[in-house]
This record gives structure tokens, sequence and C-alpha cells, in this order.
């Protein structure tokens, strides 16, 4: 320690003797302190300046990349949009047309259930059938068959007209063959709630009327 | 040169001027500058994502676009399944436009009624055309008639009418014994009541198959 501290004032009495040998060096110190602070100043600007521009130069590091990011990210989702928009109508189109297909299902669906059937006569083979297994005891003079029609909605019931009707009038040997006969009659699946009036009052002459309900495979138009 | 350097160096400091009084100034100018823009980059560090966002589209919509893409394969099928549907219900369209006329033109409505009569060996004592009414699903036109003959030509009669490719309803019948001559078969005469269905403008048939308008040339 000794030893640089010899040195360092070895190099001060250098710097005096130079000072007074040298007229210029010794002018500056009659320069005011202004000036010294001056410079002072401009080197303590020029190091803050330094800093300032490398902070710059990190804010333009770090706001490049952003921005390219950005510009990436809007590109990417410009692209996503063109791409999802014909997918979209797609999509739209699918919806309507497949709303508008279970409208026209529902709608076909019903129109098919007019198209005509046989279930009159399906009831006329049904009371022949009932009919055969006492052909001889059983003899129909008249029949009337009417299928259940389809009705404005305001009524609740089926009226007069729309509903249905079976009127079989027969000549039955006894009231045992007229009771199986109606059994075979109700066994049926075309055939509905079939009665006839056997009552010891009614019962004249062995002719039986059957009323009953016929049954339609559709609702009649 | 050296001298226009030097009085450009000269311009430049004369602007920093007032700062050079004191070597303070400049520490606190360049401590306040250096400290905005250090907070500056870290609050744009911090908010990177708010920077690099796309204000164009809401994250929903980009969500959805997203799925959408996502989903397209499906999409494609469904859309695929979707018009097989329709061609299934075109299909169901035209087999009803088969046996579901347009209109009911009497004449031949008629002569058809007698002619399936005829094939069953009925006598045909009338055909009347009643009412037109028009149902929720179908137009109709009611007919009545009387056919005699066999029971099992009335049976075959009616069977004819249900088949035919445009069918018709039998709706109501009433079949009654005739009085037959000794050792002929028993006659019956049968009072007919049919429907015959057509596409009417405010039915469901009407809606579903609106007539074809004819080209205005």
């Amino acid at each position: 320690m000794t030893a640089v501290a010899s040195s360092v004032q070895q190099d001060r009495s250098a710097v005096d003797q130079q000072r007074t040998k040298n007229p210029r060096l010794q002018s500056t110190e009659l320069l005011p302190t202004r000036f010294f602070a001056r410079r002072h100043a401009i080197r303590v600007l020029a190091t803050w300046g330094i800093v300032v521009v490398s902070l710059s130069a990190l804010l333009c590091g770090v706001l490049i990349p952003i921005w390219l990011r950005g510009q990436r990210i809007r590109a990417g989702n410009s692209n996503l949009i063109a791409q999802s928009q014909p997918l979209a109508e797609l999509r739209q189109k699918s919806q309507v047309m497949q709303q508008e297909n279970q409208r026209r299902s529902k709608w076909a669906s019903w129109v098919e259930s007019a198209k005509p059937d046989d279930s009159l006569l399906q009831t006329l083979a049904v009371i022949a059938a009932a009919t055969q297994a006492s052909e001889k005891e059983i003899e129909i003079d008249s029949m009337q068959i009417q299928l259940p029609l389809e009705y404005p909605a305001p009524h609740k019931e089926p009226p007069q007209w729309a509903s249905p009707k079976l009127l079989i009038t027969a000549k039955v040997s006894n009231e045992l063959n007229a009771r199986s006969w109606l059994d075979r009659l109700n066994a049926s699946d075309r055939i509905d709630d079939a009665t006839s009036r056997l009552g010891a009052r009614s019962w004249s002459g062995g002719t039986v009327q059957v009323s009953a309900k016929p049954v339609a495979t559709r609702w009649l138009p | 040169m050296r001298k226009e350097k030097s009085k450009h160096r000269m311009n430049l400091l004369a602007r920093f001027e007032p700062l050079l009084v004191s070597h303070v100034r400049c520490h606190l100018l360049g401590s306040v500058l250096s400290l905005i823009l250090v907070i500056g980059i870290a609050w744009i560090w911090k908010n990177a994502d708010a920077f690099a966002t796309d204000d164009r589209y809401s994250p929903q919509q980009i969500e959805q676009a997203t799925q959408l893409v996502a989903d397209a394969e499906n999409l494609r099928n469904q859309n695929a399944d979707i018009m097989l549907a329709s061609n299934q219900i075109d299909r169901r369209l035209e087999a009803i436009r088969a046996w579901l006329p347009q209109s009911i033109q009497w004449q031949p409505t008629r002569q058809r009624i007698e002619e399936t009569a005829e094939q069953a060996e009925l006598e045909m004592m009338f055909v009347d055309k009643g009412e037109t009414r028009t149902g929720q699903r179908v137009g109709i036109q009611q007919v009545t008639c009387e056919v005699q003959g066999s029971y099992l030509g009335i049976c075959q009669f009616l069977h004819e009418l249900s088949s035919d490719p445009k069918p018709i309803w039998c709706d109501s019948v009433t079949i009654r014994r005739v009085p037959a001559d000794l050792g002929k078969p028993v006659e019956c005469a049968a009072t007919v009541s049919l429907r015959l269905p057509f596409v009417a403008g405010n039915t469901i048939a009407g809606k579903l198959m609106p007539p074809e308008v004819p080209d205005a040339k």
C-alpha cells in the first residue's frame, strides 16, 4: 500500500512540475468552474444518452416480435374466417334443409295416410268369415257399413256423419248361434263393440240386429 | 469540413444548453427517461397478449370458426345425409303424385267406375256426382252409385276400386238382399259411397305439391 501511495505522490508532483513549465496548462486553472461543470454534464448526458438509446433499442426489440406475432395472428384469423365462411353457409343451408325435410316428411306422411285402402272390404271379409262357421243358421238380409271419417277440428267428438257404424240385420236360427256369431265378430280386430238386440222382448222371429263400430286402417279423408 | 462538424456539434449541444448547467439535471433527465422506458418495456412485456390480438373478430367468432373448421368433415357428411333424406322425400312425393291427381275429371271417372262394375259383372243402376269437399289432408270428390249383382261381384268391385293405380276410398256401403228367381244365385243391391282424393289448394297436399304453373310464353 505504501508503495502505491508513494507512486501516486510522485505522479502528482510530476504533473505539478509540468504545469509550472507549460504555460497552457497553467492557464486552465484560470477557467471558471462552470466550464468544468459543463464538461462533466456533457459526459453525464452522453452516458445517459447511451442508456436511453439502449433501452429504446430494447423497447423496439420487445415491440417488434409482439407486432409480428400480432400480424401472424391476424393473418391466421383471416385465413380461419375465410375457411369457415363456406362451412357456416353449408351449416346454415343444412339446418334450413333439415327443417324443410322434417316439414315435408310430416306432410308427406299425412298425405300418404289419405291414400285409399281396402278397409271396408276387410270389414266385409271379417263378417263373411264370422258368418261362414254357421252358414246355414245365419242368413244376412242387409248390411250397412260406414267407416270413420275425418271431421273438422272444432268438433271434440266425431259428428254423426263421421262416426263409424255397422248395422247387420240377419235371420238366426236360435239365440245360441246368434251369441256365438256375435262373439266371433267381437274377436275380430276390424270390429269393435259388437252388440245385438237379443233380449227376450226384441228377439222375435229369429231376426237379429247387430250394431258395431268398424275399424279402418286409416282415417278416411 | 472539420469546422462544419464542430459547428454542428455546437448546435447540438446548444439544444441541451439548459441541461448543461449542472450534471444533476442530466442525471435527473436521464434517469426519468430510463425509468419511463423500463416501465414501458415491462408493461409491454407483461401485456404482450393484449398487443398481439385481432380486434376485428371477437374470441367467440374465432372459437366458432375453429369449431366449424374442425367439424368440416362432419358437416359435409351431415349435409350429404340431409340431401339423401331430401331425395327420399322427393321420391315419396313422386309416389304420391302417382295416385293423387291434381283434379278430378268427372266423365273419365264415371266411365272408370262403370267399367269396373262391368268387369265385376255388376249392373250399374246409377252413378251420381256428389259434393266436393276440402279436407285437412286432401280434397275429396264424393260419388254415390248403386250396383246390383252377386255378393262376390260387389266385393270384387270394391277390391278393384281400392287397388287401382289411382285408388278410390269406399267409405260406406249398404248391401241388401234382393229377391231372386228360383234356381238363380242370391242377388244383392249395394249402395256405395265413394270418395276420390285429389290435390286441393288449401289442403296439406296442396301445400306439399302445389299445381305446376304453365310457362307464360
